[in-house]
């Protein structure tokens, strides 16, 4: 009797568990696999001229060279969020040139000189171009909060070194200037945040950097003028945008005002990119760092400034 | 003294001669239909019921898994019976990435590379069908000395397991790399690249078993046997792990998805068959 019972019970529990499976999520994939790996991300500047790595930092291209410029030196670059154009600007008369990615000219705007900074905003539509103490547009104007570029009184030589401007338009930005002090001139270093909501507070701090006697030969100090200022995304843990960059050998970040390094990092859609003056790059994501083979990079910048643009994300 | 001598040899020949020729009333040739079953451990059912089931791993809802048998059986002497047995399953596998590392055979689930930010991986929760077609040869030893005449009474059963199992993928969620809940995680032509799985192969395996059971008869010609058995593979202690790393640091994405499945397919036939309650019933033929 027990055995039909056993009996009973398994054709019970089998008939109960006869479900039909329902898809969720459906099997279709593509045919091939293809990867990303030609893409270009980074693009830098040295005195060499500008170049072009891809995403998985396994490879390299020269687009412009500057062998045969009057000036040879790195100059901003920005590569455009779409990857497909290049800005650079001209190390002989400091005007933008926007190319494409191997290197065929697009546009040269000579109607900026002077650029210290340029980027780009919603994808390859905007370039905006900081150029005289200036935010220039080419392409579609961008409604920018109310600059604060403004020289202290009694500055001289203000200029505005560094623009980036984020989604939310929120302008962040560094100035260098100096000021007389008897026979001595005290340089600084300023650093701003316009926020487009007008509920945020602008910031605004100003670190001074050396003092050199007025007959001292300023310009000779190459990194006077490297200077870079980033927004980052937060960590996770942080709900807050975060800036990122370089005052010559000067950190600034958030959290990192008073530590003298050259060194700094970028997060942007989930990933991180460290840069360091001596011009390695280090590429991790942010958060699952077991789903991503971390990337080493060297830049070969002859201890000559390096100037960098990471274009993440589609 | 010769009576001695006699007496003798009648207790010889209560231990050596038979009273009946093997089989149930002459009958040494039976076929047996049947399942065999146990609760699911680890494995839903091939409609996910169960525990660790698609997507979710949901640890705990009771199945069975069970299968079907059928066997063809011949009594070759008192105390000994040849089968020949096909056993058909129909079960869930569900490979996703789950590295244990208290599992010396963890499942190391399906990546494939991004198809949007190079350097990341996007990773599959796979649900297939897993169907797995198993020949046994067998034999029984009925070992009681006088209580047992094949093919009734108490046994002990070993043998070797042929199986090809073949899988069906029915469903797959995939985490994309760069955003955890892109597309719905739904696989799509233009996000996800192909995991390289190829389910059409037939995966062979080859196992032994044994197991302790007890046949009756319980009406003119028709028998009822119950069964405990335990099913090893041996393929479940290859190297799989080592190739799957090497392929995998060699960018082989493919080859090392399809080292993973294969390596799931010996989980799952293993945990399928690791252990089984039998009930067969059967008819004496000739």
């Amino acid at each position: 009797m027990k055995k039909y019972l056993i009996l009973m019970l398994i054709i019970t529990v089998t008939i109960a568990s006869c479900e039909k499976y329902e898809v969720q999520y459906g099997t279709e994939t593509a045919a091939t696999t293809e990867l990303q790996d030609g893409v270009y991300e980074i693009a830098y500047s040295t005195e060499d001229g500008v170049f072009l790595i891809t995403a998985g930092l396994d490879r390299s291209k020269m687009v412009v060279s500057f062998a045969n410029k009057f000036n040879p030196r790195a100059g901003r670059v920005a590569l455009s969020p779409k990857k497909d154009k290049l800005a650079y600007v001209d190390p002989d008369n400091g005007v933008p040139i926007i190319v494409d990615t191997a290197g065929n000219v697009l546009e040269e705007l000579t109607q900026y000189t002077n650029t210290n900074d340029l980027g780009w905003y919603n994808g390859d539509e905007t370039l905006y171009i900081l150029s005289n103490n200036q935010i220039h547009f080419h392409g579609p104007s961008l409604d920018l909060p109310v600059s604060s570029f403004s020289s202290p009184s009694g500055s001289q030589g203000y200029q505005v070194t560094t623009v980036d401007i984020n989604k939310n338009l929120d302008v962040v930005y560094g100035v260098i200037y100096y000021e007389f002090g008897g026979s001595y001139r005290t340089w600084y270093y300023a650093y701003g945040v316009d926020y487009k909501s007008p509920t945020r507070t602008d910031i605004y701090s100003t670190k001074s950097y050396a003092s050199y006697h007025a007959f001292q030969n300023v310009g000779a100090d190459s990194r006077r003028s490297y200077h870079t200022l980033r927004f980052s995304d937060p960590e996770s843990w942080r709900d807050v945008e975060e800036i990122s960059g370089v005052y010559g050998v000067f950190a600034t970040g958030r959290y990192t005002y008073d530590r003298f390094e050259g060194d700094y990092l970028l997060r942007k859609s989930g990933f991180e990119l460290s840069v360091s003056e001596d011009g390695g790059l280090f590429k991790r994501t942010v958060s699952n760092s077991s789903n991503y083979r971390a990337r080493l990079w060297d830049i070969d910048t002859d201890n000559e400034p390096l100037f960098l643009d990471w274009a993440i994300g589609f | 003294m010769s009576r001695y001598y006699l007496l003798f040899l009648c207790f010889l020949c209560a231990r050596t001669s038979f009273s009946q020729i093997p089989g149930y009333q002459g009958k040494r040739f039976f076929a047996e239909v049947g399942t065999s079953f146990w609760f699911n451990s680890f494995n839903p059912r091939a409609n996910n019921q169960g525990p660790q089931r698609f997507p979710d791993d949901n640890p705990r809802e009771f199945t069975l898994q069970e299968h079907y048998f059928l066997n063809l059986n011949y009594a070759l002497s008192r105390k000994l019976v040849f089968s020949v047995e096909y056993e058909y399953s129909k079960t869930g596998l569900h490979v996703r990435n789950n590295p244990d590392v208290y599992n010396h055979n963890p499942d190391r689930g399906v990546l494939t590379p991004s198809r949007l930010i190079d350097g990341l991986f996007d990773q599959h929760n796979l649900f297939y069908n897993l169907y797995a077609h198993k020949i046994n040869f067998s034999s029984s030893h009925y070992f009681k000395p006088n209580a047992n005449l094949a093919p009734l009474g108490w046994y002990v059963k070993w043998g070797l397991d042929v199986v090809l199992a073949k899988g069906v993928l029915l469903d797959q969620k995939v985490t994309y790399g760069h955003d955890a809940t892109f597309n719905e995680n739904k696989p799509s032509k233009e996000f996800t690249n192909p995991t390289g799985v190829d389910s059409e192969q037939l995966i062979f395996m080859l196992g032994a078993h044994g197991g302790l059971g007890y046949r009756t008869v319980i009406a003119n010609r028709i028998t009822l046997s119950t069964e405990v058995k335990m099913t090893l593979f041996p393929q479940i202690f290859d190297t799989a792990g080592i190739k799957l790393l090497e392929a995998e640091r060699e960018g082989r994405y493919a080859d090392r998805n399809n080292i993973s499945y294969v390596s799931r397919v010996h989980q799952r036939v293993q945990a399928h068959y690791y252990l089984n309650i039998v009930i067969g019933i059967g008819v004496l033929i000739f």
